[in-house]
């Protein structure tokens, strides 16, 4: 038995740098030697690892752009439709310095915590009490 | 060296000729028998290291190479091949036949969890290491050069490039990109084999 082939013979091999002669210098090898065999499956299991780490270094890339232009246009769809609010709605009364400044009301809170009742200033005739129900 | 019956031979044939890989593809896909024995010269040997990876011996991988080929070809003549992407279809079928063979015999094929035997499409890519070993791969790579890992994406990524066609893209010479795939390699085997997972 000949001396046990390199690891970069092994490693060339599977990665194709090898040239014919030096192929079948490592078959001739490989078939009557079990632990270079051995060897030769191992660096040819990274191959596939390899493969499967590039194949996921790929991924990432692609996905990130994707995702930043649907941020994008997302949020350019919301900065159109705020803008066309902002011009469509007509034009609010000055705010009375005082009102403006006093607190606002808080809703008052029933000790039973699924239903909570709230004082509504109402447009009409006063006020109206309103209970919500989750 | 085993040659097939319309005169393609197996590892050690000469280089295959210059042609794109699209053009020796629907060449093959109309039954031009040196586009084959171009195409096989150029792959099988992905073919023979996809099996041994898995746990074939380099005789056993190198029959079924031999058979998925002719399997190939037999499907070509019989008009069931419409689509010819080299080297995963070939890997498909020789994976297929040693599956096969390893029910026949009680060997054992390194396959990957939620292998689906009903649907060839995942074989390339499947997943032999666990997320936190890619993960780990990952860092690794973050900490080589940029041409570093463009080289190292374009060698083992989807584009099944020759190290011929990555030094041309990249400007390098196939000796340098050679050269930089075995310092990644050697980067990435060391992050693998420290807690003996591949």
């Amino acid at each position: 038995m000949s001396e046990h082939l390199s690891r970069e013979a092994l490693e060339g091999y599977v990665i194709g740098s090898l040239d014919e002669a030096e192929c079948a210098r490592v078959e001739a090898h490989v078939t009557r030697c079990a632990a270079c065999e051995a060897r030769l499956q191992h660096e040819a299991s990274l191959e596939l690892a390899f493969t499967q780490v590039a194949a996921r270094a790929e991924e990432k890339p692609r996905r990130a752009p994707r995702y930043a232009a649907s941020a994008v246009a997302f949020g350019g769809v919301l900065a159109f439709a705020a803008a066309m609010v902002l011009w469509l709605t007509p034009r609010a009364e000055p705010i009375d310095a005082r009102s403006a400044s006093e607190p606002q009301a808080i809703p008052e809170m029933n000790a039973d915590a699924s239903t909570a009742t709230a004082q509504l200033d109402s447009p009409g005739d006063g006020a109206v009490r309103s209970t919500i129900r989750d | 060296m085993a040659t097939l019956p319309l005169g393609i031979t197996l590892l050690g044939a000469p280089a295959a000729t210059a042609a794109p890989q699209s053009d020796l593809a629907d060449r093959a896909l109309r039954g031009d028998e040196a586009a084959w024995n171009a195409l096989v010269a150029k792959h099988n040997q992905r073919v023979v290291v996809a099996l041994l990876g898995r746990g074939l011996g380099l005789e056993r991988a190198k029959d079924i190479a031999q058979e998925a080929w002719l399997r190939l070809l037999e499907q070509q003549r019989a008009g069931r091949l419409r689509e010819l992407r080299l080297p995963q279809l070939a890997i498909t079928q020789a994976t297929f036949l040693a599956l096969d063979d390893q029910r026949k015999n009680g060997r054992t094929l390194a396959l990957a969890d939620g292998f689906d035997a009903a649907d060839p499409a995942p074989l390339p890519s499947q997943q032999l290491i666990g997320e936190e070993q890619l993960a780990r791969a990952q860092r690794v790579l973050a900490k080589c050069s940029p041409s570093a890992r463009k080289v190292f994406s374009l060698v083992y990524g989807g584009g099944n490039l020759s190290h011929a066609d990555v030094a041309s893209r990249v400007g390098l010479s196939v000796q340098r990109v050679r050269q930089i795939v075995c310092e990644v390699r050697k980067e990435l085997r060391r992050e693998f084999e420290e807690d003996g997972d591949v």
